[in-house]
Formats: C-alpha cells, sequence, structure tokens
C-alpha cells in the first residue's frame, strides 16, 4: 500500500548527490525533447542501462518498468506509423497505410524519445529516497514542507497501484473470484484506502511535529546530503557533455 | 507533585464518515488528572473510548480529526484546544494503535531521525540519539531495513522508539504494544522505569494486556461506555476482579510467569489439510545480508486440529500465516492446501478453503458499513440472501456490534476494527481457519466469546491455525504447536500436557521439562532424519479428549 518507485541500495547512483542527479535527469529529458538525433537518443537510452547497472539497481526493477514501458511505447509507435504518411522512400504502401523510410525513422525515434525520458525519470525515482528528495530540495531552497509535498505526490503512483493491488487480494481472500470485477469495484474501496492511509501518515509526521515551531532554528536533516569531490566531478561532466550536446544541436549535427 | 494533565468534563462525538452514518459519541463527562512521574493505565472494555481519550490529550482529536469536543483538556502545561498537534508533541510523545500507519521514511534509522529533524536537531547529536535509544530498545539490526518490510511486533517497536528519543515528558501508548513479544515487553517496561526514574516522564498506556499494568503502574482509570469510572492504583487488580470481569477487562494472573509449553515427538500425519515442502519467502529487493521471512520450512498439517504458531517478533509467523490462503506465494519449495499447489490456485479459489484474518485490520476492511463487511464474504460464496442474513446476524451478536452496524468500520477503535475482520472471515465458515494474533485488541468478554466460538468450530472439524504469543491462550486451547525462530521452523507436534492447572483460571498446565526444544522419544530420535518434515497430528475428538481429561 505504501510502495515507492525508490530501490533500496548503496550504489554510485544512490550516493551521488540528489541535485547532480536532478541536473542530469533533466538534462536528459529536455534535450532527448529538442533533438531527435536517433545515434545520440540510442546512446542515451544505453548509458542509462549502464549506469544502473553498474549502480547495481536490481534487474528485477528494471525488468519490470519494461514490462510496463515496452507495450505502451510499441503501442504508440505502431499507431504513429499507421497515422504518417510522410517520406519520399515510399516501402510498402497499401490499405490506406504507407511507410516509408522517413516514417521508420521517426517512429524510431518517437520510441526512443518515449523510452529516454521515462528513463531519465526513473534515473532519479529508482535511485532516490524519499528523505534525498526532501534534503536535496531543501538544498536547492525549496521549502520543507513543499519539498515533503513533493515526495509524497511522486509515490502516488505506485502507492496507488500497489493498494489497488492490496484491495484485490483481499476481496478474492474474501471470495471474489473475478478478476476483472474486482478492478472495476475496487477503485472505490482504493480510493478510500489512500485517503486513509494520507490521512494516517499526515497525523503520524505531526505528532512527531512536522508543523512546529521551531522559532528561528532551522530544519535539520538527518540524511546528509553534501557534494563530495566525486559529485563535483560528475557535476562538470555533466555540464561538459550538456555543453557539447548544446554545440552540436547548434551545428546541426 | 504538578498535574501534567488536567482533564475536566471531556466529551466527544465522532462525525460520521459516510454520508447518512451516525454520529458516535465516544466520550461522555471525563474529568482525570494525571501527576509529574505518574504511570496511568487506561483499562476498559472495547469501545469504552479509551482511544478518544488519547487522541484528546494529543490534539489528534479535533484538530485532525472531524467531531464535536467539549470540555477541557491541559497537557505539560499546553491547552490542547489552542494548540497545534505538532507543538504538543514537543513535550508528549503519542503512539497510536496502528503501528504500521506511523512509518512512512524509507528507512528505520530515518524513522527514528523524523522527531529530532523537526526540532533542528544537529546531526551529531541527533546520530547519538538515534544510536542510543535503538541500542536501548535492541533494535540495532533493524537500522538500515525498509519500515515496510517489518513485522508488526517489530513496527511496534519502532513507533515507540521513534518517539522516545524525543524525550517526552508525557508518552502516549495506545495499544502500542499488542503485538510485542514477552521478551520486548519486558525490556519496554524495564526502559520505561529507566527513562521515569531518570527524566520525571509520566506514561499514559492503554492496553488489553493488563500485566504489565499492575506490576508498573501508580494508578489505574477503569473507563466504560465513554466514562471513567474508577480512578484508582493497580490494587484494583486484586482488590475488585469481579467488577472487572464483568465489564470484560482481562485482570492478570497472580503468577506473571509465562507457560513454558513443550512438543511431543513427531509422528507419521494421516490425513494432512496443509503441507509446507521445503518452503522459503523472501520478500522483494529485500537485501542480500538480511535472512528469508522464512527458510526451508517442511511441515505437514493434519486436519481437524487446533494448532498455535509461536515464536518471537520476526520470526515468520505471520508470513506462514499468509501462505496459506495464498496472499503470499513461497520464493522456493510448495504450500499444498488439501493437496492443491496454493501457486497453482487463484486467491479467490483459496477463500472457498482457507479464512486468514490478517494481524492488521485496516488492510482488510474493504466495505462502507459493519454489516455490510461480514455480509461480503458470504454474498461471494453464493449463500442465499437468508442464511448471509442469518451468518451477519450471529457474527453481530457474537461480537456485541449492534451499535456499530451501519457505521464506517475504518472509523472504529482497534479492538473494534479486529471484532468486525473476525467476523467477517468467521461468516464464511471456511474449512481451514488461520488466525493472526486474534485476540489483540480484544477484550476479555470478546476473548472468551470468540475462543468459545473456536473452540466450537474445531469440534465440528474445522482445522484452526492460530498464530499468537499468549502461552497460556496457546495452552488452554490448542492440541498442537509450531515454533518458529529468525525464519526457521523449531518445533513442531502435539502440546504435551503433563499436570493439571492447580491455580483454578482454567488454563490447564503444560509438562515444563523442555521450554525450547521438542523431547523426542528414543524412537522417534531413531526415526527423525533431516529430509522428513515436521508433523502436527491429532483431530478434533481426541483433542477435546485431552482437554477434558485436564478439566478446563
Amino acid at each position: 500500500m505504501d510502495a515507492e518507485f525508490y530501490v533500496h541500495g548503496n550504489g554510485w547512483l544512490h550516493r551521488l548527490d540528489p541535485r547532480v542527479k536532478l541536473l542530469m535527469a533533466l538534462a536528459a529529458i529536455v534535450l532527448c525533447c529538442v533533438w531527435g538525433n536517433i545515434i545520440f537518443l540510442a546512446a542515451v537510452l544505453v548509458a542509462i542501462h549502464v549506469a544502473l547497472l553498474v549502480d547495481a539497481t536490481p534487474m528485477r526493477a528494471i525488468g519490470r518498468v519494461w514490462k510496463y514501458l515496452l507495450p505502451f511505447d510499441l503501442l504508440v509507435a505502431i499507431i504513429w506509423l499507421l497515422a504518417d504518411h510522410s517520406g519520399q522512400d515510399v516501402l510498402w504502401q497499401g490499405a490506406g497505410i504507407r511507410i516509408s523510410a522517413q516514417s521508420l525513422m521517426t517512429v524510431a525515434v518517437v520510441f526512443l524519445r518515449i523510452a529516454d525520458v521515462v528513463w531519465a525519470a526513473l534515473l532519479m525515482l529508482l535511485t532516490t529516497s524519499q528523505a534525498k528528495w526532501i534534503n536535496g530540495l531543501a538544498r536547492l531552497g525549496v521549502p520543507f514542507h513543499a519539498a515533503t509535498k513533493w515526495a509524497r505526490i511522486i509515490r502516488w503512483v505506485p502507492a496507488f497501484s500497489a493498494a489497488n493491488v492490496l484491495t484485490l487480494r483481499e476481496k478474492q481472500a474474501r471470495g471474489l473470484s473475478s478478476r476483472f470485477g474486482a478492478y472495476i469495484h475496487g477503485w472505490h474501496a482504493t480510493r478510500k484506502r489512500m485517503q486513509w492511509r494520507d490521512e494516517q501518515v499526515d497525523i503520524a509526521m505531526r505528532i512527531r511535529g512536522s508543523h512546529m515551531n521551531r522559532g528561528t532554528t532551522p530544519r535539520t536533516y538527518y540524511a546528509n546530503v553534501h557534494m563530495r569531490m566525486i559529485d563535483w566531478v560528475d557535476l562538470v561532466l555533466t555540464i561538459v557533455v550538456i555543453a557539447a550536446v548544446i554545440v552540436m544541436i547548434v551545428f546541426g549535427w | 507533585m504538578n498535574d501534567v494533565i488536567t482533564v475536566m468534563k471531556l466529551g466527544w462525538q465522532y462525525a460520521p464518515l459516510v454520508p447518512g452514518a451516525k454520529a458516535v459519541t465516544t466520550l461522555r463527562n471525563v474529568s482525570c488528572y494525571v501527576q509529574d512521574g505518574d504511570f496511568v493505565g487506561i483499562i476498559g472494555p472495547t469501545g469504552a473510548g479509551k482511544t478518544t481519550l488519547t487522541r484528546l490529550l494529543t490534539g489528534v482529536a479535533p484538530h485532525a480529526m472531524a467531531g464535536k469536543i467539549t470540555g477541557f483538556v491541559r497537557i505539560a502545561g499546553m491547552n490542547m484546544k489552542t494548540t497545534s498537534i505538532s507543538n504538543i508533541s514537543r513535550r508528549v510523545g503519542y503512539v497510536c494503535q496502528n503501528p504500521q500507519s506511523q512509518l512512512f521514511c524509507t528507512t528505520v534509522e530515518q524513522e527514528i531521525a523524523y522527531a529530532l529533524e523537526n526540532r533542528g536537531m544537529p546531526l551529531e547529536q541527533m546520530r547519538a540519539r538515534v544510536a542510543s535509544i535503538m541500542d536501548m530498545l535492541h533494535i540495532d539490526a533493524l537500522r538500515d531495513r525498509d519500515p515496510r518490510t517489518l513485522s508488526r511486533g517489530e513496527a511496534e517497536l519502532v513507533a515507540i522508539a521513534a518517539v522516545l528519543v524525543t524525550d517526552p515528558e508525557v508518552l502516549i501508548l495506545d495499544e502500542a504494544t499488542s503485538a510485542l513479544d514477552s521478551h520486548n515487553k519486558r525490556l519496554l517496561f524495564a526502559v520505561l522505569d529507566a527513562m521515569r526514574r531518570e527524566r520525571s516522564m509520566s506514561v499514559v498506556m492503554v492496553d488489553q494486556d493488563t500485566s504489565g499494568m499492575a506490576q508498573w503502574a501508580t494508578s489505574i482509570f477503569l473507563m466504560v461506555g465513554g466514562e471513567i469510572i474508577r480512578r484508582t492504583t493497580p490494587q484494583i487488580f486484586t482488590r475488585e476482579r469481579a467488577l472487572l470481569e464483568s465489564v470484560g477487562v482481562t485482570v492478570p494472573e497472580e503468577s506473571s510467569k509465562e507457560i513454558p509449553l513443550s512438543v511431543a515427538g513427531q509422528s507419521a500425519v494421516q490425513d494432512a489439510v496443509v503441507q509446507f515442502d521445503h518452503v522459503s519467502v523472501a520478500y522483494p529487493y529485500t537485501p542480500s545480508e538480511q535472512a528469508p521471512a522464512l527458510q526451508d520450512v517442511s511441515l505437514q498439517l493434519e486436519r481437524g486440529a487446533f494448532i498455535g504458531v509461536t515464536g518471537a517478533n520476526g520470526s515468520g509467523k505471520s508470513t506462514l500465516a499468509s501462505l496459506l490462503n495464498g496472499m503470499i506465494r513461497p520464493t522456493e519449495g510448495r504450500v499444498l492446501v488439501n493437496g492443491t499447489d496454493i501457486a497453482k490456485q487463484s486467491i479467490g479459489r483459496m477463500a472457498h478453503t482457507v479464512g486468514v484474518v490478517e494481524q492488521n485490520p485496516d488492510t482488510q476492511l474493504i466495505c462502507d458499513t459493519v454489516r455490510e463487511e461480514i455480509a461480503y464474504g458470504p454474498r461471494k460464496l453464493k449463500l442465499s440472501d437468508a442464511d448471509v442474513r442469518a451468518r451477519v446476524e450471529e457474527m453481530i451478536s457474537l461480537f456485541d456490534l449492534y451499535a456499530l452496524e451501519d457505521v464506517d468500520p475504518k472509523s472504529l477503535s482497534y479492538g473494534e476494527k479486529r471484532a468486525v475482520t473476525l467476523a467477517s472471515v468467521l461468516a464464511m465458515r471456511p474449512p481451514v481457519l488461520v488466525l493472526d494474533e486474534p485476540m489483540s485488541g480484544l477484550d476479555q468478554r470478546l476473548s472468551s466469546r470468540l475462543m468459545g466460538l473456536l473452540e466450537r468450530i474445531n469440534r465440528d472439524g474445522t482445522t484452526v491455525i492460530m498464530v499468537s504469543n499468549d502461552t497460556r491462550t496457546l495452552a488452554g486451547y490448542c492440541t498442537h504447536l509450531v515454533r518458529l525462530d529468525n525464519g526457521q521452523l523449531v518445533d513442531a507436534g502435539p502440546i504435551v500436557r503433563a499436570t493439571t492447572d492447580q491455580s483454578g483460571t482454567g488454563s490447564p498446565a503444560v509438562n515444563a521439562a523442555n521450554d525450547n526444544t521438542t523431547s523426542p522419544t528414543n524412537e522417534d530420535k531413531n526415526e527423525h532424519t533431516p529430509a522428513q518434515p515436521r508433523t502436527v497430528r491429532g483431530t478434533a475428538k481426541q483433542k477435546h479428549e485431552g482437554t477434558e481429561k485436564h478439566g478446563r
């Protein structure tokens, strides 16, 4: 019920300062959206997977993402292919469908772009704990309560999904045999469960002083986020890569 | 000494959570005082208003709950009505009923540090305080664990640590120790006693298990029907036993010693209803250094037996229970119920054979009213409307839920929720009934009724598997015992009853020759090999002959 994207671990991505990681993820998302170079898009996808594997993020977590992402991405690609009638080098035509070398290239770019954007976001989500999110954002000047709210918002999708699975299982454990029916009728119970859980977490935070009046004393953070030498190196490398890609975009490569 | 808590003419009515539902008055005209350094035990039957009182003391009601308040509360020098929950928390620590709902951080260590972060404590000081409290409660091993993977007992310890770390002037524990094993309970009371002596901390504790209060409390408040009817000393447990028993409060036994349980040697099972075949369970994303929840458990349970499952907190009891209806699937090995591999059956299909009452009632509640909740299972089993109605009525009567029929079960107290979840599974009358700490949160009256019902349905042929650390109940009702430790099977077999209880408490004494280990006969020793599954054998008939013989 309280699921999240974050996967426990202690690899280099897990240890990396969340601010640097956030810059890497945002840069990848923006550049992938701006530049449709297929080699660049493929390279980003490979680089993200290599980074996650070196971090020792479990293959199970990576596979789980692909399990949901791949059908969605393929569906978008197929619809795009069917709808795109552009391009000079026609490879196949018939039944109102026209496939050209250019349209195939466009579809490949769309496919890779979606995958890149999702994986760039997950690079941050899979390897950054709630505490590091909050501390990282606080160090960027985001108020604590806004950072906490953000950390809870990004958990909403996996938490809702987990709550729905739990509701379904509880109903089945009480005799419901139809899985489809359970999904349809489960939304109400899931929504109530989520609402209840949110209220409980809110109360739990308050009874441990989340809105305490500290006067001028600032809030402190147990998950200590600070820039180590390796974080500075990563930051410089990220900036260099961003600059290089911008140069390539400007020169039209 | 000064009063640290002053309550005058306090009343509370919960606003209905769903349209059309009734508003519930849970507190009426309550007045009481707690002195600095006191240890107050609040006792009373399920639904007496104990939880509501703790919520009002800490400001959770009315600041985070809808309802109507009357009267006045002053705690640690703060007026509850005009002070926010967070500011009250500066001096008042509160651990509420469901520990798992209070844990929201990524690791146990961060969970404990959270309240210190909110106080702006420097990092080094925080680290020292967190380490100290983890050491005091012996939870160092849980430091890097994800709180979602903790057992209920472990979660209770972490929730208590997360509050004790702030060194509160007043500590309020609402059924916060219900899942702790005896070792951890003793440890907690010793820690509280040390803190009270060192820092003059006041403790307000609500619990159905009154044995700790009898020993440690300085005052007792008895609540019935939303009112405090006695403000007295722990001597109430000896002087007014009849009163306490009549309102449903568990009276601690004069001898607080645990009943050691011993298991007889192994023998072949004639008709196994459940078989565990080298079963291991590891939860997803468990760190490699963390032991699996269950490790290579092989076991057979005979049809018609009344089986107790026991073990320390975190030993894998709840995991074993959840395997039986397929809510959890084994990582390795097979679980067979009636010869069918649970991995090959849907949970819905398993529900026809196995009913499981989980430890945490909040996860199990799925309907909008208590009546709907109880009727859900029988309806899904396609019983006729008349049968469904009859079963619902029977359960409402058994658990005394008349006043709550149309109330949203999520809004009930922990004990009431437990009663509703028990009723909703018992109404399905499954051939195999699994209950995870069924008496936790229930008062003596409801516990006795529940155990009476379990005894009756077991006599009629239902196999009952009960997870519990209450050795008195296990000794009193179970024919067989399964003991787990750190995910591994330690003991399994019929409970040996050697002598009859002389105390007249109704609990037959059990052979104490060997507390923790099986005492196999020579023949058994020769026959037993590591590859053989442990067996739990026996029939309802056999068991009842045994219990009659021992005078229960």
